[in-house]
């Protein structure tokens, strides 16, 4: 279903909406660029960071008009260009979960903003939280709250095309850090447990970083899926003797 | 004498609550949001002041609601930071914070204060860098620091924001440094941690240090 190219991923799904995944900078952040091709509508996730390489990817399919510009958490490594977007296309609103309000107010990484020289990333226009559907023409986001990796960390899925975006919650293979501030690995496992009940296992899974996946995939592959469903059962080789 | 820790507001900020059990006084530090909250932990004991760490609005955004119900109270602050008490920092952050106007300190905060409260005797330490105005209390019989957002679990407070400036961080928190090692960190945000594990583990600040002190030997070599 996926092209893999060189660094870039491409999905185009029939007439309508166009994908595209641009690994960013260093830290390999999928920044994805999901655009609804009968209204020119553009929503952005996570603009981490090389905000003209974003720029010209989404110049490349035509007219656009960018509408919203959202963050699955506000780490750094996600939120950087959020700045610079806002300041090209100062109508698009940029929506986050209050949860992680302390990021942008306090910057607790502000040498490493330095170096990385990400923008001063705006107060988000409005909050979302767990149940929001956010419309763009054809298309819903659902957000899914799924705290952990930070407080304020969503998961958004959309059912008709059945692709979930989970930032830095679930990767393919493992999930999120939880030693950062505010991190919590408790709350992390109930968060995984909930997005697992809720999608069915074919829904194509978009981490915020490497690669892409799916949720029956990382059902049997998972490390840290298997950890959490395996820390109370006892150890299968064991009850044989 | 028991030190309680309430998280309060949408960005997490640390109140501290001393109460002093044998005269039934508190001590309520950094009231930042959620004053309804702040006003029943602190019900059935009398309050004997209100300290601010610093006059960011996150800190200071219920001052003005204690002040209403405790008039006779006074509120602690240092005076340098009197130019922010009606600063939102952010747009919208007051409503958001559902922060009420705060009032001028009616006594101030210098170097070398102390603040003497049942068994604690809380010692000022200036520390501008975060704003110009920040300060932290230190008692050395407990040996607990409380920080406001100078230094926070593996991180610093952040330096662009009104009267910020990272020379002046770094020197506060060298200064800091110099407390004992088995110290008792209470930031105003996140986990309390020790000076102990900020030695080795908060990169930001001995990267901060050492980038100021390389600039300094920079200009003197000018």
């Amino acid at each position: 279903m996926f092209g893999k190219g060189k660094s870039k991923r491409h999905l185009n799904i029939g007439e309508d909406l166009f994908i595209d995944i641009i690994p960013v900078s260093l830290f390999k952040t999928n920044c994805v660029i999901i655009k609804d091709l009968s209204t020119k509508d553009v929503a952005l996730f996570d603009p981490g960071a090389e905000g003209e390489l974003i720029l010209k990817e989404i110049k490349k399919f035509g007219d656009f008009n960018l509408k919203y510009i959202i963050a699955t958490h506000a780490h750094l490594d996600h939120i950087g260009y959020v700045g610079f977007f806002k300041e090209k296309f100062p109508d698009a609103e940029f929506l986050l979960h209050e949860g992680d309000l302390f990021f942008l107010t306090e910057n607790p990484f502000s040498r490493f903003a330095k170096r990385i020289k990400a923008y001063p990333c705006p107060m988000p226009d409005k909050f979302i939280k767990d149940g929001d559907k956010i419309r763009m023409g054809k298309f819903e986001f659902e957000i899914i709250h799924t705290p952990g990796h930070s407080p304020g960390s969503v998961c958004i899925y959309e059912p008709d095309i059945n692709i979930v975006l989970t930032g830095d919650t679930l990767f393919r293979g493992s999930a999120g850090r939880t030693d950062l501030i505010f991190g919590n690995e408790e709350q992390l496992k109930l968060s995984i447990k909930r997005l697992l009940s809720k999608l069915p296992d074919d829904t194509t899974v978009l981490p915020g970083h490497f690669d892409i996946s799916t949720i029956g995939e990382e059902k049997r592959h998972n490390s840290f899926i298997n950890k959490i469903y395996n820390e109370n059962a006892s150890c299968p080789l064991h009850d044989s003797f | 004498m028991i030190v309680k820790i309430i998280t309060t507001g949408p960005i997490f900020e640390n109140c501290i609550l001393i109460f002093n059990e044998e005269s039934k006084e508190v001590l309520v530090i950094d009231p930042g949001a959620e004053g309804e909250k702040i006003e029943e932990e602190i019900k059935g004991y009398d309050l004997k002041g209100i300290l601010a760490t610093h006059g960011h609005i996150d800190h200071i955004g219920q001052v003005g609601f204690l002040k209403r119900k405790f008039p006779d109270t006074p509120f602690y602050m240092n005076e340098k930071d009197k130019f922010l008490l009606d600063n939102e920092l952010f747009p919208n952050f007051k409503r958001l914070l559902k922060a009420e106007n705060c009032p001028e300190p009616d006594i101030t905060l210098k170097e070398g204060s102390t603040i003497k409260f049942g068994r604690f005797n809380f010692y000022v330490i200036e520390t501008p860098g975060h704003s110009p105005g920040s300060v932290c209390f230190y008692d050395n019989d407990y040996q607990i620091l409380i920080t406001g957002d100078t230094i926070f679990k593996g991180s610093i407070g952040r330096t662009d924001l009104p009267g910020g400036s990272e020379k002046d961080l770094a020197l506060s928190l060298q200064k800091l440094l110099l407390l004992p090692d088995e110290t008792q960190i209470i930031p105003g945000h996140g986990e309390v941690s020790s000076l102990k594990y900020e030695k080795v583990y908060n990169r930001d600040m001995l990267e901060l240090i050492q980038s100021v002190k390389l600039d300094f030997f920079r200009d003197l070599l000018k």
